[in-house]
């Protein structure tokens, strides 16, 4: 991949930054808004709290260089990645979430 | 009255702690800024790499070279100095206060004396040559001129809207 000599900014990435981020977000509040797991997934479901909480860093660190004015932590939630689970967020949802990601 | 006289091997020893100290403070002190922005700059380059992961690009920290990137954002610089010398007017300012204030403005951190006089002959003096071409800015003295002290520009005057549009353009 050759770079280019401009670092110009373009709203497609920064789309893209931003609705990543919204999609970490929905994660999270998904996450914390389960009832306690099992104790065996438990651990399983703190890592991916733990992964998701980097990411999040990460998109934060990124937008705000992307432009210092901007404010990455008003960024609301997105849901779209539930859908790899169900197409409705119910309880069968929930549980194929739970068990792929500590199966 | 008695006259306290230093022997003079003391007194060299003495100078030479002085320059000595002196030199350590100053690295201690560059050390400080490069330590703090190193700290940013790998923070950030983690970052990039982790969002870089999760775009489908997992490489390429191995793949991307360094490259030395522009001063800020692109223009920025250039966008400064004619904003600078267009406030001044009529007054004429020399390349050393327009660097100063650009060193300032965007907040360059230079650790060496060097690495500040490059800024000023290379970076702001070619931008300001680029201003001269565009027919914003002129040479308020003579380049020829042994005794200056460094460039004086000026913002041009007669230029009238439409040619500075133009010109801008062109930048």
């Amino acid at each position: 991949m050759a770079l280019t000599m401009t670092r110009t900014r373009t709203q497609v990435a920064l789309n893209k930054l931003a609705f990543s981020l919204a999609e970490v977000n929905g994660e999270l509040a998904f996450l914390g808004s389960l009832r306690p797991a099992r104790k065996g997934r438990q651990a399983a479901l703190a890592a991916r709290r733990a992964e998701l909480e980097k990411l999040r860093e990460a998109f934060c660190t990124v937008i705000r260089r992307y432009d210092p004015e901007l404010e990455p932590d008003d960024l609301g939630e997105s849901y779209k990645w539930l859908k790899a689970y169900g197409r409705k967020p119910t309880a069968r949802t929930v549980r194929r979430y739970v068990e792929q990601r500590t199966g | 009255m008695t006259r306290t006289r230093t022997p003079s091997e003391v007194k060299w020893v003495a100078n030479e702690l002085a320059a000595v100290m002196g030199e350590l403070a100053t690295l201690e002190e560059n050390l400080t800024v490069l330590t703090a922005r190193r700290q940013e700059l790998v923070k950030l380059r983690d970052s990039l790499e982790v969002v870089g992961r999760v775009f489908s690009a997992p490489a390429l920290v191995q793949v991307i070279q360094p490259v030395n990137a522009h001063r800020g954002r692109r223009g920025q610089l250039i966008s400064f100095l004619r904003a600078a010398v267009r406030e001044a007017a009529p007054r004429s300012l020399s390349t050393l206060a327009l660097a100063r204030m650009a060193e300032e403005r965007l907040q360059l951190p230079f650790v060496t004396r060097q690495a500040r006089m490059a800024f000023r002959d290379n970076t702001v003096g070619r931008a300001l040559r680029k201003l001269v071409d565009a027919g914003l800015v002129e040479r308020a003295n003579d380049p020829r001129d042994a005794l200056a002290n460094g460039g004086e520009w000026r913002w041009r005057a007669g230029s009238d809207a439409q040619d500075l549009a133009r010109a801008r353009e062109a930048l």
